[in-house]
């Protein structure tokens, strides 16, 4: 008699709990194959690659494997149904593709069913292995993502270290982020540069010479405005709770100020891209409470008028513009400075306008300049109109 | 109804220098900005007339 042809496939991930390692699994293959007496052709590995679809690097491989061998093909060994998949829609789905275009059935080594795969009951137990598979990758999945927001609550910045710092581990060896020094300077020397009206490109141009070698046309945009710069640490939405940010334990590398000043100067540059709008007047000024992203506007009309509104793109939430303005309208008039507070600020800027004089003389009109240009205007003005 | 109120100072009517440091931040970045929008535009006068002269 024939001896029947299998191909093995065995699969670990990282966030796996399970006990099983690339090797176990194909021993297992040989021993059972030599028990049964099949004759085992091939075995497929995939280490590190999650079950959640079948998105794997061997899997693909296996897959074109079986579209040109299929005819010599009649089993597929997996050591449990969870190596095969963590997905019960899919997996089905593979299964049935498995056994009705290639004639496949596949075989769990730890869970014999000891029903003929043919057999109605068959499915039934199948499917139930394949939902707990289902159950304990969502179980893992939460479990992962509770551990990774404990992390976070604590301060701890998880994932690949942002430029100018790298991935290290505190005394309880757990995740931390340590400073590079020369990558740090350049980061604070990007932000001094920007606040100094240098553009994004040319801050890249200027850092390359320092040892920058990030590539792409975002990357200066993407440290500029990253708050892990200042020691914060992004909470994104989890459950009930809203996205946040908190104090990391991290050391922050560019202060408050400088960071928030430098944020504004961005939004400014994108405000002033953005079309100004007449009517709409506080279109890309109000942000959406949700992803803090600027409201766009738009109008919509009936028979008689256009109604105007402003909309988050992202949450397509309108408001009425006659609304909103109302309440813009209400805060401005309960906003006022004392006394003593408008003396500071005549002070500061008087003192911060002589300092900034001084440093761009050169850059700036003086009176007789400012004369000989009115000139200029006036000639022009005067050769245009008569 | 709200009634007007100034920029939370901690004191009733705060006398000068005498107030938090985060009031003292909004302040300065009040004038960060009015000094920095004042010098961009005499900056951009600047360039502007130059390149005027040059035409003429």
């Amino acid at each position: 008699m024939q001896k029947k042809k299998v191909i093995g496939y065995a699969r670990i991930s990282n966030e796996d709990q399970s006990h099983f390692l690339i090797e176990g699994q194909q021993e297992e293959f040989e021993e059972y194959c030599f028990k049964h007496n099949y004759e085992l052709l091939y075995t497929f590995t995939d280490e590190g690659q999650s079950a959640k679809d079948f998105d794997r690097r061997e899997w693909k491989q296996l897959e074109q494997y079986l579209k040109i061998n299929y005819k010599e093909v009649d089993y597929l060994l997996v050591m449990k149904y969870d190596r095969f998949s963590r997905n019960v829609q899919q997996a089905l789905n593979v299964i049935a593709q498995l056994e009705e275009e290639y004639n496949i059935k596949i075989l769990s080594i730890a869970e014999p069913i000891g029903l003929p795969p043919e057999s109605p009951f068959y499915f039934q137990l199948r499917t139930q292995v394949l939902r707990q598979a289902h159950v304990e990758r969502l179980i893992i999945k939460d479990r992962t993502l509770f551990g990774m927001q404990k992390a976070k609550k604590d301060g701890r910045y998880l994932g690949q270290a942002p430029y100018g710092y790298k991935n290290g581990r505190d005394y309880d060896k757990k995740p931390t982020l340590e400073v590079i020094p020369h990558e740090a300077d350049i980061v604070r020397k990007m932000f001094n540069w920007y606040l100094d009206g240098y553009t994004q490109a040319e801050i890249k141009r200027m850092a390359e010479p320092l040892g920058f070698t990030k590539k792409g046309n975002a990357c200066i945009f993407r440290i500029l405005s990253r708050k892990v710069y200042i020691g914060l640490v992004k909470i994104p939405a989890y459950k009930d709770e809203p996205e946040k940010y908190i104090n990391g334990i991290h050391q922050p590398l560019v202060d408050d100020k400088t960071f928030y000043r430098v944020q504004a100067l961005i939004n400014r540059k994108n405000q002033a891209k953005s079309q100004y709008n007449d009517i709409a007047y506080l279109k890309s000024v109000l942000i959406c409470p949700k992803c803090f992203k600027p409201l766009t506007c738009g109008k919509s009309k009936d028979r008689n008028k256009y109604y105007w509104y402003y909309e988050c793109t992202t949450h397509r939430k309108s408001h009425s513009i006659e609304v909103a303005h109302e309440k813009f309208n209400d805060i401005l008039s309960e906003i006022s400075f004392s006394h003593s507070q408008l003396e500071y600020m005549k002070e500061e800027f008087r003192r911060k306008s002589e300092i900034r004089h001084k440093e761009n003389k050169d850059r700036l009109p003086d009176i007789p300049y400012v004369v000989q240009l009115l000139y200029i205007k006036w000639k022009i003005l005067k050769k245009s109109t008569f | 109804m709200l009634k007007k109120q100034h920029i939370k100072t901690g004191s009733n009517e705060p006398s000068k220098n005498s107030f938090s440091e985060k009031e003292k931040e909004f302040l300065d970045l009040i004038c960060d900005f009015l000094v920095d929008d004042i010098f961009k535009k005499l900056e951009n006068a600047k360039k502007e007339g130059d390149r005027l002269c040059e035409d003429q």
